[in-house]
């Protein structure tokens, strides 16, 4: 399993790596799948909503409507459809390679579980709704698709009636037809919204705009492809006929075929198999994570930052329990703590120019990799170092493979995220011998723990607490993201060069 | 970043990429559900098969081996004998298929259903049915010769009532 997601991160990232040339890191719509599939379905609601207004919710009126909207106001009611089909189509688009992205990257397990386990319900919920609407249009595509989920819906043992008698012969009633139109305008919306907000539930700050000119691309191209291939419907219902050629739409209705081919028993068997496999895969095998972080209420003075830092939302604020004069504390969630450290980067006690003679506690820290600890390791690593242009570099585990470099002056000190340095800590490493410092980081935009990147950045410019003291010459400091694909360790050695060069110049 | 040459060839390529993934499947490859020169028979009814055992009238010696509450006279096993149905297009063998009743005792109304796919023209179709649990032979049969059109679809009922299919 290891070697097939890093075989499938490697494909991922040389994908990426070609839209970050064309769009550039921030603007790749990679970075931004769940925010791109909120968008479609904020077009599908909206063209949803314009096209009902023109719909009928009966049996016999429901094609002619539709009708009416393709044809007669196409300039309008038309678009609005094709939109309603095309944003719903790249919904799946976007979910599919969210899924297989976040799959491939390693961010499904753990204690990232749940976003995932509840994602597949979700995907499921998308498949029905899409499903019911074709079934509103009432065109030879809806009278098999209704023909067909009723076969798969009769091959439950569980339900004693038959569904599909209701489709034979045009037996349908106005009553079940107003039923799908409830399920597919209210039911079905109501609980994917519940369903998302419990999929995100476990992640704070949520971007759910993608940035506007990828926005602007995306409802362009389905704009356009409105324009040159409008949706329409198949032929009215005729009875007595079954329909013979059929425009599927494979995104929504592929399981038809194989209720065809292989039987209601097999399209239920290989369905919930793959559903089940997916709902499994955490445990499949198994993340074991690090401990959570820790709070030392000592040295903690309540500033609520690493709770505003927390990418996972993993730490809450709470009224003060020790009586010191700070109104809150910060508690753990550790269901929740993903073990990244940038709370401890974010807390002002991870000074490490504090308690220089005694053992250093921070305010939050992680316990297997103390502040501390971390100030001990970056002593012992610059103390060997000799000659000019010494360099410390702290490197992401995520990012840039940092253990191949190997050059006299280096020393390397690797940590979980980028987000979990302190800026005081570039301040230390500078008076303790290096003469510069490079801090390593994921792609820009695809930090492996959402804000690792973008804190550290913020730090180092002095836009978010703690700050880098500004007595530190901010060209003895650089910094250096991208991916650990092997075909970017050349631009890290160039930086590097670049990096050393510019210090030889200071000196 | 400008926008180079690079950066707007590989943005119209994802554009035109998504496009393209998009307009080619939301209705492409197409999908025969019959193939041409087809029509199609649905067998669709609720049937009640016949009882595997016959009722037998219990004697006052079998009676008082029950408890007072289920002392009844007439003992009808519960379940229902399989329902076999055979489809002969001009007399040859189209289709077989066996219904067993639903429910823990198998006691229940039993919904046939079950579709296939015959050449459009001039044909014979015979349909047969036992509901009992006799070996061989039939509790019910018809036949109807008439034109298939390419597409046409009909439906197979059962009339309860008058113990007699229908061809719709």
């Amino acid at each position: 399993m290891d070697a097939f997601r890093k075989s499938g991160n490697a494909l991922i990232l040389g994908v990426e790596k070609w839209f970050n040339k064309g769009f550039g890191n921030h603007l790749n719509p990679f970075y931004h799948l769940g925010s791109l599939t909120f968008f479609f379905f904020w077009i599908v609601l909206v063209s949803g909503i314009y096209i009902f207004i023109f719909f009928e919710t009966n049996v016999a009126g429901a094609y002619p409507s539709v009708e009416y909207m393709t044809h007669d106001q196409w300039w309008m009611a038309g678009i609005m459809r094709s939109l309603h089909r095309y944003a719903s189509d790249a919904a799946v688009i976007s979910i599919f390679i969210h899924m297989f992205r976040e799959f491939f990257r390693d961010r499904y397990r753990g204690v990232r579980w749940f976003s995932w386990f509840t994602g597949v319900p979700t995907l499921w919920l998308v498949v029905v709704l899409g499903i019911t609407g074709y079934w509103l249009v009432w065109d030879q595509l809806a009278q098999y698709v209704a023909l067909a989920t009723a076969e798969l819906v009769d091959w439950i043992p569980m339900i004693p009636s038959s569904m599909v008698f209701n489709f034979l012969d045009n037996q349908i009633t106005d009553r079940f037809f107003t039923l799908m139109a409830f399920l597919h305008l209210l039911g079905f919306p109501v609980a994917l919204v519940f369903l998302l907000w419990t999929h995100v539930s476990r992640i704070s700050q949520i971007d759910f705009n993608p940035p506007k000119a990828l926005a602007i691309g995306a409802f362009s191209t389905l704009l356009l492809l409105s324009l040159v291939k409008p949706a329409v419907s198949h032929g009215p219902v005729v009875a007595g006929h079954s329909p013979v050629v059929l425009h599927l739409d494979w995104f929504y209705l592929n399981i038809y075929p194989l209720v065809d081919v292989l039987g209601p028993g097999w399209a239920w068997s290989i369905s919930t198999s793959i559903t089940l496999l997916l709902m499994l895969l955490p445990w499949l095998p198994r993340k074991t994570e690090l401990s959570p972080a820790v709070v030392n209420l000592q040295h903690c003075s309540g500033c609520s930052q690493c709770s505003l830092d927390c990418p996972y939302g993993a730490i809450s604020m709470r009224r003060r329990t020790d009586g010191k004069q700070a109104q809150f504390e910060p508690t753990v969630n550790p269901t929740l703590c993903t073990a990244c450290g940038i709370c401890s980067g974010s807390c002002a006690s991870s000074s490490p120019f504090r308690l220089p003679n005694t053992t250093l506690e921070s305010g939050i820290e992680m316990a297997w990799r103390s502040v501390d600890g971390l100030r001990t390791e970056v002593k012992q690593k610059l103390a060997p170092l000799t000659g000019q242009n010494r360099v410390l570099i702290f490197g992401c585990e995520h990012g840039v493979n940092v253990n191949s470099i190997q050059a006299d002056g280096i020393a390397i000190v690797k940590l979980p995220c980028s987000g979990m340095l302190s800026p005081s800590m570039l301040d230390y490493a500078l008076k303790n011998g290096a003469d510069g410092v490079l801090v390593t980081g994921c792609r820009d935009g695809d930090c492996y723990h959402r804000f690792g990147n973008l804190w550290i950045e913020k730090r180092l410019a002095g836009t978010r607490e703690p700050h880098l003291v500004k007595r530190v010459d901010r060209r003895r400091v650089a910094e250096f993201r991208a991916s650990n694909s092997t075909d970017e360790l050349t631009a890290m050695h160039q930086r590097l060069a670049e990096f050393r060069l510019t210090l030889q110049r200071l000196a | 970043m400008g926008l180079s040459l690079q950066r707007i060839s590989i943005q119209f390529t994802a554009y035109a990429l998504f496009f393209g993934v998009i307009y080619f499947l939301s209705n492409s490859p197409t999908y025969h559900y019959l193939q041409p020169g087809q029509a199609e028979v649905k067998l669709a009814f609720k049937h009640t098969s016949q009882r595997e055992q016959e009722c037998h009238k219990r004697s006052q010696e079998e009676l008082m081996k029950l408890p007072p509450n289920m002392r009844r006279a007439q003992d009808c096993p519960r379940n229902r004998a399989p329902i076999y149905i055979e489809l002969l297009l001009d007399d040859q063998f189209l289709a077989t298929k066996t219904f067993i009743s639903p429910g823990l005792s198998r006691d229940m109304a039993t919904f046939v259903y079950a579709k296939y796919s015959l050449p459009a023209g001039r044909h014979k179709l015979t349909v047969r049915m036992r509901d009992s649990i006799r070996p061989d032979g039939f509790d019910f049969s018809d036949e109807t010769v008439r034109d298939w059109i390419p597409g046409q679809s009909i439906v197979i009922g059962f009339q309860k009532v008058t113990e007699q299919f229908t061809f719709e």
